[in-house]
């Protein structure tokens, strides 16, 4: 063991002293980062969007939940998506839709019209409306809910005096009312002659009355908080948001550092064969499996160090959150291992240390770009979701991301970390038969 | 010679696809003996090596050290110390870097290898240099260094491929001095080169190498007999020679170039008659001839 921590240190050593390979290794991926967490949207949140997103589901199907909509479209602090084929509708979805939607972070909260809401469109005054509005806010944007109920409160209201104008509606239910007033049974008779005579005199006032004028009233603000909706609760699953864009630069940035550590480390064993230091080193004592060993162990040494390096700057200079950071321990570890693989796969492409470094970048490079390195894989459309599954980056970004900002639970970095290990020794196993190849 | 070999090669053959790099090549080193290992460029010299070293496993044949077995042993290789035709070094650390890296490979520690840090970069020449990066070294001062690392571990057998390809008359000669001084102290050689005076100088005996084949093994002056023809006697007179002398037919003008394999005999006849030589000299065969002889080209074609 000792022979193989005399390597890793060597290699070490060597690796950090080479100035030019410092620059891709540690000043590259801070230039990514900082530039490309910029591009997306700085530190000014994930969303980045002029209005809070929000999915409208809506059961009632009734002119009463047709207002509220109407008013919550033409709010500006607001943001929801319109149909295709008529821009002026909004594109209503089901409940089941709208909560993963809310889950995953593409919207910010769903708002539930329940049957029956546009029934009693005035029963929010009395405070005992059965069919209240249902919300479910993005937990990771518990701060925006407030706001959120403020908005949908004023929309509500304006909804509801809207209604104001429509007389028939108020006959409805003011006879309606006189209805319910006659088969009471707790009011004397000269109580219920009282409201009744009350209601009528309502009646005659509304059938006479410029209900226009009436209808503009209040804003709804300053009514307080009249129960008419219920707050829901939205588990989260893996998918929270990022609380700023450099939470998704910086696991790319991390990947292209790592790529810099690998292809060093790939162009290291080259040049060991090339110097004649391989020669020297295995005239030594040391076996075949303790050179390369030594040569792993540097390389994961050399990328833990790396990204430990770059997550601190990270922290510090972009005010990176690390969600969990024995998660991050653990996806650090298994990335780290996976381009140990790539660094000896990369290292059998060529004879030459020029024709490694081309060879390894040329065969690297679709990957990353596949794999989320230069598009955010929160950005990537379906397709290239797809198809980034077969790119270790992109587990390598899954990683780093499930534990810096998607909130991942331990059972969820099982996937990636096990491809990503696994991958490492596929890839080490490869280089190391293609090592024998080249050195027969 | 010592009763007991270092180094014992029986047989050793290796291929490269279609090309014998090695032919069925077998020779003994005794203890503190220096063999040089002499043959153009692809003659299969650095092959042999790589296979001394365990670096190449042979198709065929069996390699022996110092009767302990193969150097495919790490035991075994850990006698060997070898100086590479390339500098094996690394640029970025330091010379005393370099050798405390090497040394410890060896598993030396402590004083040892401080003080075996200190030996190899006095015999470098590089002690006032230890701290400075090997990059930043000159060719010669690296080849010097590439020598020193390969004894780092006081190897009882050494082996120096070409170890002076591209070096400067001065550090040559340090490097031929360095080598002296460990084969007087006891350490096998074992010397590759394509450079006739420094099989020469160096080595006790001599194999010759082409493609892949031992031609010839021997000390200098037994090579030279068997296979380096004759000796040339020329003189320049200040009269001819009587008819009847042995050499008078040799003679152009006041001018004679004789072919002999009795040279001193030829010098003595010469001066017996004439005692007016202005200029003699007397060209002896050397290892090129010889070379020539068993392959009927020049080495460094």
């Amino acid at each position: 063991m000792s022979s193989i921590l005399i390597l890793t240190f060597k290699d070490l050593t060597l690796i950090f002293r080479d100035k030019a390979g410092l620059f891709w290794i540690l000043a590259f991926p801070l230039l990514y980062t900082g530039f490309f967490g910029m591009v997306y949207g700085g530190a000014g949140g994930g969303g980045g969007s002029s209005g809070l997103s929000i999915a409208l589901v809506d059961e009632d199907r009734s002119s009463g939940s047709a207002a509220l909509i109407a008013e919550l479209l033409a709010n500006d602090s607001l943001k929801i998506a319109r149909q295709e084929e008529d821009q002026e509708r909004p594109a209503l979805t089901d409940m089941e839709t709208a909560r993963m939607l809310v889950r995953k972070g593409k919207r910010v909260a769903f708002v539930q019209i329940p049957p029956g809401f546009g029934d009693h469109p005035f029963a929010i005054f009395s405070g005992e409306t059965t069919a209240r509005l249902r919300v479910g806010v993005d937990p990771t944007r518990s701060a925006e809910a407030g706001f959120l109920q403020g908005i949908l409160t004023q929309c509500a209201f304006k909804a509801t005096f809207s209604r104001f104008g429509d007389r028939d509606l108020l006959l409805l239910e003011i006879k309606s009312g006189r209805e319910a007033l006659s088969a009471q049974t707790d009011l004397i008779g000269p109580q219920k002659l009282l409201l009744n005579g009350l209601l009528s005199a309502l009646g005659t006032f509304v059938e006479g009355a410029d209900l226009d004028a009436l209808a503009l009233g209040g804003e709804g603000g300053g009514m307080g908080d009249l129960n008419m909706m219920e707050m829901v609760e939205v588990q989260p699953d893996g998918q929270a948001k990022p609380a700023s864009a450099f939470e998704i630069s910086l696991p790319q940035g991390l990947v292209w550092g790592l790529m810099g550590v690998a292809l060093g480390f790939a162009v290291s064993i080259v040049r060991e064969r090339t110097k004649g230091t391989l020669l020297r080193l295995r005239t030594s004592p040391l076996s075949l499996f303790q050179l390369f060993a030594g040569k792993a162990l540097a390389c994961l040494a050399g990328c833990m160090l790396t990204m430990t390096f770059l997550i601190g700057v990270g922290v510090l200079a972009f005010n990176v959150r690390i969600g969990s950071p024995s998660l991050l321990l653990l996806g650090m570890l298994a990335t780290s291992f996976c381009f140990t693989g790539i660094m000896m796969l990369s290292s059998i492409m060529g004879r030459t240390e020029q024709a490694v470094t081309g060879a390894a970048w040329g065969a690297m490079m679709p990957f990353a770009m596949v794999g989320g390195g230069m598009i955010p894989l929160v950005a990537m459309p379906a397709w290239l979701v797809t198809a980034s599954d077969y790119s270790p980056f992109k587990w390598a970004i899954l990683a780093l991301e499930g534990a810096i900002w998607r909130d991942f639970a331990p059972a969820d970095m099982l996937q990636p970390c096990l491809i990503l290990v696994a991958s490492g020794l596929a890839f080490y196993a490869l280089g190391l038969l293609g090592y024998r190849r080249v050195d027969a | 010679m010592s009763a007991e070999p270092t180094l014992t090669i029986q047989g050793l053959r290796k291929t490269f696809g279609n090309l014998v790099a090695v032919h069925d090549l077998s020779l003994e080193i005794g203890a503190g003996e220096a063999l040089g290992l002499l043959g153009p460029n692809g003659a299969g010299k650095s092959t042999v090596i790589a296979m001394l070293t365990g670096a190449l496993t042979p198709d065929k044949g069996k390699i022996n050290l110092q009767g302990l077995g193969s150097p495919v042993d790490p035991k075994v290789r850990a006698l060997i110390g070898v100086v590479p035709q390339n500098l094996a070094l690394y640029d970025e650390l330091t010379p005393e870097e370099n050798l405390r890296f090497f040394g410890r490979l060896h598993g030396i520690g402590g004083k040892e290898l401080r003080a075996r840090v200190d030996w190899c970069l006095d015999l470098a020449g590089l002690s006032s240099r230890k701290k400075e990066r090997v990059g930043t070294h000159s060719g010669g001062m690296k080849r010097r260094l590439n020598l020193a690392c390969g004894l780092m571990h006081d190897p009882k057998i050494l082996i120096c491929d070409e170890p002076t390809v591209g070096v400067d008359p001065q550090s040559r000669n340090h490097i031929f001095d360095s080598i002296e001084r460990l084969c007087d102290g006891g350490t096998t050689l074992l010397y590759t080169t394509h450079y006739i005076e420094e099989a020469q100088r160096l080595c006790d005996r001599v194999a010759i190498m082409d493609q892949g084949h031992l031609l010839a093994i021997d000390t200098v002056d037994a090579l030279v007999d068997e296979h380096g023809g004759d000796s040339i006697v020329h003189a320049e007179l200040k009269a001819a020679l009587p008819t009847d002398h042995q050499l008078h037919s040799a003679m152009q003008g006041l001018t004679l170039a004789h072919r002999t394999t009795a040279p001193i005999e030829a010098v003595a006849s010469l001066l017996q008659v004439q005692d007016s030589v202005v200029e003699l000299r007397i060209d002896r065969p050397n290892l090129e001839q010889v070379f020539l002889s068993l392959t009927g080209r020049s080495l460094r074609d």
